[in-house]
């Protein structure tokens, strides 16, 4: 990456940035007049970098509202607060945006602080949205006017594990890392590996820290297996995993978790990672992907990873049911969120859409895809659904 | 030439020595002497910038000791023979000497290899043990060691903090001879001990120091003929 | 067979990493009994500063791997001048300094996570990662460049304390500071270079390592437990101590991961479970001081 590239690049990321806010808070000049919509997201805590972009997309969909005469008349405005990944942070937060009068809160960060952010907005019912796609979200609490958009992490795991099957795979190996989520992705995917009738035959563990993979990955190449399942989620280690990979001269397919969708990859891992499948929830092919893409490239100049699809999806949510609801009142709102059916957004494989009557996770259930890496890129979507 | 006048020094919140006034002219070779704890080592230190906590004034040929860090006084030519020796153990006898000709004057036709002649010359017992670990040596030969290692820099003055204690007589004769062949030499010294038979036979003039301060000044000769001399200390302490 | 083999070049190159770290920490322990915990972190900004320098720069890997090591320097030399130095003047305690390391990890750990974030960074390595062939071991060139360079560095470093007079004025520091003083060493300036060469060094383990994971801000603990460790298995007496016990650790690493019948979670126990025997059984490390008094 050359220096002029760069330094053009983070100018344009920080003037993109700058552009997008003066769009969001043009409506602020007479606040009475805007319709408020609260944010907790993470800008200093360990989910930033998975925030950051999401609030991007956020932030776009909202100029793009705005510029477009804004909903129900009235400019959105976004009020953004910081949780640092703190769960009680993240409640206090909520009850900040509450008091000063927004209609509806997106949280942007962890499942354990969303988890908290709503004992707070159950008390009112204030509508809160997340894309945040841990299960149990909707299970502990019955929050009636709490909603999620995205593919719950069951739907990600069924849809890969649908993938292995339609692939004929009889045995797998196992490589993850010894980070928290990284343990539990990988329990999820022995769980469903086996469920799908594939054999787990290897289990490694890269730890946090690791010089090199090759000893793990040399029993991995002894054993074999028709297939290398990657459920780490650190960075440094997956790089790790991948040289290995390459250095052994593997050749069996590598799927992983929506993890490996984070652009870093294929930079730390260039040209190591060319056919690897993971799972995404962006289907570059659905037109409706396509108008987040477009609207990405003309703000930021460059093409859009999944993430900033997330916080795009979270907003429009929101702006179709004001404008259905007519109004901005919690429980007019709340009454529209839940109908909202047949609303397609920038997520979800071509031809699905959200379908919130029936539950509070909308996301079509088969709306979740398999993406193959192209020319250290992510590529094409090679299967959906979990049929 | 070494100039001293109210010289303080101490540990901490202690002070030590009070306001120590002296003289070591040049070519001199001077005695201090006194009782365990009267503080001759905390004086040494305080001269060769070991000790930081110091005030009053110390001049070494026109330079501020009090000012310089330890290493400046080293290359002014003034240096320690310290009590204990602290010889580097670990390294071998040839080493500790080499170590000690870091500060040698660079020019004035002298080399590093000319001073291991001149200090070989003065104990050729060192010279067969050059290759051995210091730290295996007798307490006798580490003290040569230790003279040596100072000799290596080519000094003008040397301080020399019970050079004999806890040695065999044997020992401590060679070391004496050596000590007198330096004299001859026209070397300054100042040579610290208790005891007062070896001293004033060795120097010219004697400073006693007791609690502190400096209770006596006289030559030897004077020193020597006093009947007093076997209690001299207590005497002098009980006066302080 | 060709498996052991081709472990053998990857872990001797781990283990060359680690005894960088374990000679960072040694430079600074020596001379001034200190152990420095904050070596971990010079590891990580050293393969920060390459990634500037070669990454975003697009300076030559020729400069950017001494630039990167001199950066480092002047941070260790910055390091030892702003925080060990008035607290040892000031005569504070031997706890002191470490204390004020420990918090200049922190201070070091947040500075580069404001700067750069918690994201991975790609360092390339300036031959790449082709396999290579050395008669029976194969690598990659990356891990035979970590090899060569780590080599030349403890040589050098070893030549320098056993064959120079500078060297062994460090020797003489760490076995009596008032001793060394008084040979006329300027102490201050044996601290300084100290820090600065445990800097340069640690800096050296971290661009090294940069290339094959990425580069990152929470890679300095590791580096900072992995090099203790080494340290604790090879002694804190020797240079050659470094290198031995960070190819030991790697090895028992390496080694147990491939070959023991246990879940791979669990030889995760390897470094903890060796550190504790060493502390318990030889604490002073696998090489003695030479010295007998
Ligand atoms: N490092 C030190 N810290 C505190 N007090 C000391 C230290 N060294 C010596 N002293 C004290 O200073 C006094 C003088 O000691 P010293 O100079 O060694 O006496 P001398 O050399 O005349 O026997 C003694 O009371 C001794 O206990
Ligand atoms: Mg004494």
């Amino acid at each position: 990456m050359g220096i002029a590239r760069t330094m053009i690049g983070a100018g344009l990321r920080v003037l993109g940035v700058a552009g997008l806010a003066t769009g969001v808070m043009a409506g602020a000049a007479n606040a009475a007049d805007t319709i408020k919509i609260g944010v907790i997201t993470d800008k200093t805590g360990n989910a930033r970098f998975y925030a950051e972009p999401v609030l991007q997309g956020i932030m776009l969909a909202t100029k793009i509202a705005n510029a477009n005469g804004g909903v129900l008349g009235k400019k959105i405005e976004l009020l953004i607060e910081d949780d640092s990944n703190k769960p009680d942070v993240s409640a206090s937060k909520a009850q900040k945006l509450i008091d000063a009068g927004v209609v509806a809160i997106i949280s942007n960060s962890s499942s354990t602080a969303t988890q908290q952010a709503q004992n707070t907005t159950i008390k009112t019912l204030i509508p809160q949205v997340t894309h945040n796609g841990s299960d149990t979200l909707t299970r502990k609490l019955d929050n009636k006017c709490f909603f999620q958009i995205g593919p719950l992490g069951s739907i990600q795991i069924r849809t890969l594990m649908a993938y292995a099957r339609s692939k004929k795979l009889k045995t797998a190996s196992l490589v993850t890392d010894n980070s928290a989520l990284g343990q539990i992705l990988a329990k999820y995917f022995k769980i469903g590996l086996e469920k799908s009738g594939v054999k787990v035959t290897v289990e490694e563990v890269i730890p946090a820290g690791s010089k090199s993979a090759l000893p793990q990955m040399q029993k991995v190449r002894a054993a074999k297996t028709d297939a290398i399942f990657v459920a780490g989620v650190l960075a440094r280690e997956n790089t790790l995993f991948f040289r290995a990979y390459r250095q052994l001269g593997l050749k069996q397919p590598i799927m992983g978790s929506f993890n490996l969708s984070i652009p870093t990859f294929l930079r730390t891992a260039k040209g190591l990672m060319e056919g690897v499948t993971f799972i995404d929830a962006m289907d570059p092919a659905k037109p409706e992907a396509q108008a987040f893409i477009a609207a990405y490239q003309k703000e930021f100049g460059k093409k859009p990873f999944s993430l900033p699809a997330y916080g795009w999806d979270d907003m429009n949510f929101l702006i179709q049911a004001i404008k259905r609801a007519g109004s901005t009142d919690k429980a007019k709102l709340c009454a529209a969120l839940q109908g909202s059916t047949g609303w397609a957004g920038a997520l979800g494989a071509k031809g699905t859409a959200y379908d919130f009557s029936k539950g509070r996770a909308g996301f079509n259930p088969q709306g979740a895809v398999v993406r193959v890496i192209k020319n250290n890129d992510h590529g094409p979507v090679v299967h959906s659904g979990t049929k | 030439m070494l100039e001293i006048s109210g010289l303080t020094a101490g540990y901490g919140g202690v002070e030590v020595i009070h306001g120590i006034d002296m003289t070591v002219e040049t070519g001199e070779t001077v005695a201090l002497l006194g009782p365990n704890g009267a503080g001759k080592s905390t004086l040494l230190a305080a001269l060769t910038g070991t000790l930081r906590r110091r005030g009053g004034k110390a001049t070494y040929d026109g330079a501020d000791l009090c000012s310089l860090d330890s290493h400046k006084i080293v290359a002014a030519g003034l240096r320690l023979v310290p009590e204990g020796r602290l010889i580097f153990g670990p390294l071998t006898v040839k080493d500790n000497l080499r170590l000690g000709a870091l500060k040698l004057p660079r020019g004035g036709g002298r080399s590093v290899e000319e001073r291991f002649d001149y200090v070989y010359d003065l104990f050729p017992r060192l010279k067969e043990r050059s290759t051995q670990i210091a730290g295996t040596l007798s307490g006798g030969e580490q003290q040569m060691v230790a003279i040596a290692r100072a000799l290596m820099s080519a000094p003008s003055t040397l301080l020399l903090d019970e050079p004999f204690l806890g040695l065999a007589p044997i020992i401590v004769g060679e070391i004496q001879s050596a000590l007198g062949a330096l004299k001859k030499e026209g070397l300054t010294i100042l040579l610290v001990e208790q005891k007062l038979d070896i001293a004033l036979s060795f120097a010219s003039r004697a400073y006693v120091l007791v609690k502190g301060r400096i209770a006596l000044a006289e030559t030897s000769e004077a020193l020597l003929k006093r009947d007093d001399l076997s209690t001299l200390y207590f005497d002098l302490a009980e006066d302080a | 067979m060709s498996d052991l083999l081709e472990l053998l070049v990857s872990a001797t190159a781990s283990g060359c990493v680690y005894g960088l770290v374990a000679l960072a920490y040694l430079l600074v322990l020596r001379p001034t009994g200190v152990v420095n915990f904050a070596s971990g972190e010079w590891a990580m900004m050293g393969a920060f500063a390459a990634y500037v320098l070669a990454g975003m720069l697009e300076v030559p890997t020729v400069v950017a791997i001494p630039g990167a090591v001199l950066v480092l320097a002047v941070i260790g030399w910055a390091t030892e001048w702003f925080t060990v130095r008035p607290l040892v003047e000031r005569g504070a305690g031997h706890l002191a300094p470490i204390l004020a390391l420990l918090g200049m990890l922190v201070i070091y750990h947040q500075a580069t996570l404001l700067v750069f974030g918690g994201e991975n960074y790609p360092l390339d390595g300036p031959f790449g990662f082709n396999r290579v062939e050395l008669g029976p071991f194969a690598g990659t060139s990356q891990s035979f460049f970590i090899i060569v360079m780590t080599a030349v560095i403890f040589v050098a470093v070893w030549l320098f304390f056993e064959r120079t007079v500078w060297g062994k004025s460090f020797e003489a520091v760490a076995i009596n500071r008032r001793a060394a003083a008084l040979m006329g060493i300027n102490l201050r300036l044996v601290t300084a270079l100290s820090f600065a060469g445990g800097a340069a060094v640690a800096a050296m383990a971290g661009l090294l390592d940069g290339p094959r994971g990425s580069v990152e801000v929470n890679a300095a603990l590791p580096f900072a437990v992995q090099g203790f460790s080494a340290l604790i298995i090879g002694g804190i007496n020797r240079v050659e101590g470094a290198i031995l016990g960070g190819i030991i650790l790697a090895f028992a690493e390496d080694l147990t991961r491939r070959y023991v019948p246990i879940p791979s979670g669990l030889a995760l126990g390897v470094t903890p479970v060796l550190l504790i025997a060493f502390l318990l059984v030889r604490p002073t490390g696998l090489l003695r001081a030479k010295e007998a008094g």
